[in-house]
């Protein structure tokens, strides 16, 4: 088991796929910090040295990521909301709020606009 | 008409017209099961069930279909990891059932000793003014020649020749033999002596004395990689040090760990884990390492003794990878110091390093192949940018199937041949191409002022078999039994013709695999 | 209401022709000769009388000439060209026009050229001398002149573009072929018989005895066709059941062994030996697992290891004991 920012992670996972588990990395920003690190794309966690190990969970912990990017989502949302804005409505009402119809086909906005939005 | 229940193919206790209705308009799932099912169905339904609720029985009533899949049964142990693989990696060399063929020579020092002769003799005989030098090379004799040309190697062009035990595990260690090379078929593995392998075993030779430079080039299933191979082979018989990278697509795409090398401009990438490969490829494949020791002081990132062998130092390369790369420029430098046996640096897949390579810069920009520091070493010989010290020679082998396109590369292949032709008009650069690569025009040593002095590379660009040759060959697979078939004129012509003007591989297609 | 009638329309269309528009297609000039009556004899010649008869053509005065002097005749059935007889008449020669001069003339020149059998014989010898041989050698003609020799003849029936390979061969790449893809089963056909060439020679299993006439099992390897048809031929079934409904009286079925041809026989072996392989399991990776699969059970059937020898026993043991049901006819029992 390999310790990755609180996280633990089998140690035949690729990297790539373990730093992608977290919210707000995705295919862009973990091919940028295998890159940064000079890491290939087929490593997997067991291989890595903790040094590397270390500074990528370095890299991790300057990053907006996980609670620090829900908080500050959930925030913006807030935002809309207290300066009571038309946005800040269709969040609150769990609606579109990009102008899109809503004859039908708004399952995602049904999902996930809340005004404490998780995901 | 659906007069029986779905499920039970039990008689509907509903009277028919009340049926027909609800099953014409498809409604019969709303339908109260009770009343639409038979009394048996309905009372099983309403027992209760004993186990606990079922993952897949839904609400009441639902239809689903439910057929319980059978977990397939479990026989003998499944393959280890990796064992798959190393089953449709594996290379047999051998074929128990083929027929000995009686009075083959083998590719010995007897034979390349000929070769040697050869070059002697027309060198003579150029200076006499009977033979026709072509090229830097006395080798070919032309029209005029006289008697006695079989004397020197060239009887042997158009025969199959067999490799010797020594000479075969080498390859085996450098990987020159390919899984998509029909070494199964026959008894031993054997070689056919075409004109090409002749002029390069000579030009090999020649190059003990200089450096050769030079580029396999020729259409699909032409033996750019065999050519490779035979290269190999004469230089495992002269005794040469080989180092070989089988597939230079493994090198650049990405499947390897890398590094940046600190203190270089450009940066270089080094990739420990193929450089361990390397070396311990290159220790099993070159067996008099082991008599050669070390002449020079090296500061090591580990300390070794300062009298071990060479075979010795690349088995401490290979067996950790951190220091695979400065062990093995220590044991290049090595190779370069004076009194060290020729060197044959060699590559197959050249369009694969002729281009970007998958790997990323740490600003996510992409890594040219030339800057990953085995390619570069390599370059750098090809170029002409460096000289091998003790002589020898760099080959590269392109590759025409599941290669990636090299605009330079191709069009410099190009006016390279057409020069060497003698050819008036030289192909010019499409000025709409922007794909063009000035490193790669100045890896094969031409292109602009960044050209190195050594020139441009050969161009060995290989075609057809001539009728001889695939007569030759044709009669080693019927003397195998491999080939159950009467070889004459008409045969030979027949496939030497439908093999576009003897394609080795589709000779081979057409002859063996096909039509058998 | 009557039509009506028009009585100079009438006059208008009684046109008074001095000439006849179109001109008669008969000579107005009688024939010399008289036409032969319907009522006439058949053979002209009768008409002639004794002096009638003019000389023959030169060919019949040539032969007739011969007849009295007892030379060569020449020969009647064939027309004399102008060519032969000018070459005896030295005067005619002179006399010729000059077409026929320029041509006797080019004729000469090609005279060195042109090739006779009597050339292809001598042709056939001096290459006899040159191999090492002795002029008197018998020379085969139809090589001679000819870069690859004629064919032989007649031409084999499957000497065409689309019967190429073995039927055998042919036969089971079909079988093999799945969604019309001929050409990974002609891959897949290739790995096959390569299969059976490298692999060791069988142990046959004398409880399961191969096709009469087979080989012995050391030579099959490098025979692979002749392994493949050896394998298939082995265990492929005489004969198949034909289930009859309702015949055997009382809704049963009757079972009505039917024979089967070479092809039908040969299909139902490679379905029975498809099934086999497929319920094999892979042991490596890579596209030509099937293949593999598929020779390793062909070598299991000559092995006598495989299970698709049961499958050929129980049609065998069915056919025997329905042999009786034999004489069953559609119509009734005869």
């Amino acid at each position: 088991m390999v310790f990755i920012l609180g996280n633990n992670f089998l140690e035949n996972r690729l990297l790539r796929h373990c730093l992608e588990t977290f919210y707000g990395i995705g295919t862009k920003h973990s091919t940028r910090i295998l890159a940064k690190f000079s890491i290939y794309p087929g490593a997997r966690v067991g291989q890595l040295p903790t040094k590397t190990i270390n500074e990528i969970t370095a890299e991790l912990s300057t990053m907006t990521i996980e609670t620090d990017l829900r908080r500050k989502m959930r925030d913006n949302i807030q935002r809309l909301r207290d300066m009571g804005s038309y946005r800040g409505r269709r969040h609150a009402m769990g609606l579109p709020v990009r102008g899109q119809r809503t004859r039908s086909q708004i399952l995602t906005a049904r999902k996930l606009n809340k005004i404490e939005r998780h995901g | 008409m659906a007069t029986n229940c779905i499920r039970c193919l039990a008689r509907p206790s509903l009277p028919p017209s009340f049926l027909v209705n609800a099953s014409s308009s498809l409604r019969i799932q709303s339908l109260p099961s009770t009343a639409s099912m038979g009394k048996r169905y309905a009372s099983k339904l309403n027992r209760p069930t004993t186990n606990g609720p079922r993952k897949n029985e839904k609400v009441k009533g639902q239809k689903t279909l439910r057929i319980k899949k059978k977990p397939p049964p479990k026989t003998g142990k499944p393959p280890q990891p990796g064992e798959r693989k190393a089953m449709r990696k594996r290379i047999v060399l051998s074929n128990t059932n083929a027929l000995e063929v009686p009075g083959m020579r083998e590719l010995d020092k007897g034979l390349v000793g000929e070769w040697e002769m050869g070059i002697r003799d027309a060198r003579r005989q150029a200076e006499e003014g009977h033979w026709v030098l072509e090229g830097a090379l006395g080798m070919v004799a032309k029209e005029g020649a006289k008697e006695g040309e079989a004397k020197n190697g060239e009887g042997v062009i158009g025969q199959v020749v067999a490799l010797q035990g020594q000479t075969v595990d080498s390859l085996r260690a450098v990987e020159a033999f390919k899984t998509t090379q029909g070494w199964g078929f026959f008894r031993r593995p054997g070689l056919l002596i075409r004109e090409e392998s002749v002029m390069l075993s000579r030009k090999l030779i020649q190059a003990e004395q200089g450096n050769l430079r030079l580029v396999i080039d020729g259409e699909r299933g032409t033996g750019k990689s065999l050519l490779l191979l035979h290269a190999m082979a004469t230089a495992f018989v002269r005794g040469w040090i080989v180092i070989n990278i089988p597939e230079a697509q493994e090198v650049t795409n990405a499947m390897n760990d890398y590094a940046p090398l600190p203190n270089t401009n450009p940066t270089l990438f080094t990739q420990p884990t193929y450089t361990a490969t390397l070396l311990s490829r290159i220790n099993k494949a070159n067996p008099i390492l082991a008599d050669m020791e070390i002449s020079l002081t090296h500061s090591l990132p580990i300390p070794i003794q300062s009298n071990i062998s060479l075979s010795r130092l690349c088995e401490l390369g290979a067996r950790d990878p951190d220091v695979a790369w400065p062990i093995f420029q220590a044991f290049w430098a090595e190779l370069m110091a004076e009194g060290m046996p020729p060197v044959l640096l060699s590559l197959d897949g050249l369009s694969n390093i002729m281009r970007e390579s998958m790997y990323l810069a740490p600003d996510t920009s992409k890594v040219h192949a030339h800057d990953l520091a085995l390619i570069d070493h390599f370059v750098n010989y090809l170029s002409g940018k460096r000289r091998l010290e003790n002589g020898g020679a760099v080959l590269a082998a392109a590759s025409r199937s599941h290669a990636p396109t090299s605009k330079s590369m191709e069009l410099v292949l190009k006016q390279l041949v057409e020069l060497q032709k003698g050819e008036e008009e030289i192909t010019e650069k499409d000025p709409f191409e922007k794909s063009y690569d000035d490193r790669v025009e100045w890896a094969l040593g031409v292109g602009s002022e960044k050209a190195t002095k050594a020139g441009p590379v050969e161009v060995l660009k290989l075609k057809g078999l001539s009728k001889k040759e695939a007569r030759g060959l044709m009669e080693y697979w019927a003397k195998s039994g491999v080939l159950r078939k009467k070889v004459d004129e008409k045969e030979v012509a027949e496939k030497w013709a439908l093999a576009g003007n003897g394609v080795v591989a589709e000779i081979e297609r057409g002859a063996l695999r096909m039509r058998i | 209401m009557p039509p009506r009638l028009n009585i100079f329309g009438v006059s208008r269309s009684l046109a008074i022709r001095p000439r006849p528009s179109i001109a008669s297609h008969q000579s107005r000039i009688l024939p010399v000769v008289s036409q032969r009556g319907f009522a006439d004899e058949k053979d002209p010649n009768l008409s002639k009388g004794p002096n009638e008869a003019g000389l023959g053509h030169v060919s019949e005065e040539a032969a007739d000439l011969g007849r009295v002097m007892g030379e060569t005749q020449p020969d009647l059935g064939q027309g004399t060209p102008v060519q032969d007889i000018l070459k005896r008449d030295e005067e005619g020669r002179d006399k010729a026009p000059a077409v026929i001069k320029e041509e006797i003339d080019s004729i000469k020149a090609d005279a060195a050229e042109s090739t006779s059998f009597a050339n292809l014989l001598a042709l056939g010898q001096i290459e006899n001398i040159a191999t090492g041989g002795h002029g008197t050698d018998p020379v085969n003609v139809d090589t001679v002149g000819h870069k690859y020799g004629l064919p032989e003849l007649p031409l084999p029936k499957n000497s065409n573009l689309k019967y190429r390979y073995d039927p055998i061969v042919s036969q089971v790449t079909n079988l093999l072929m799945k969604d019309g893809k001929l050409g990974v089963a002609q891959r897949n056909m290739s790995f096959i018989l390569n299969h059976l060439r490298t692999a060791p020679p069988p142990v046959p299993n004398p409880a399961r005895p191969l096709v009469p006439g087979s080989p012995a099992p050391n030579h099959l390897p490098l025979d692979p066709i002749g392994y493949l048809t050896v394998a298939i031929d082995s265990v492929a079934p005489l004969l198949r059941i034909r289930s009859q409904r309702g015949a055997a009286g009382g809704g049963a079925a009757l079972q009505i062994p039917v024979p089967l041809g070479l092809r039908q026989r040969r299909r139902q072996a490679v379905q029975w030996i498809l099934d086999a392989a497929n319920k094999k399991k892979s042991r490596g990776s890579g596209r030509n697992q099937f293949a593999l699969r598929f020779a390793d059970e062909l070598i299991n059937v000559v092995e006598g290891k495989s299970s698709v020898w049961e499958k050929r026993q129980v049609v065998h043991k069915t056919g025997t004991s329905a042999r009786a049901n034999l004489s069953y006819r559609p119509g009734g029992r005869r």
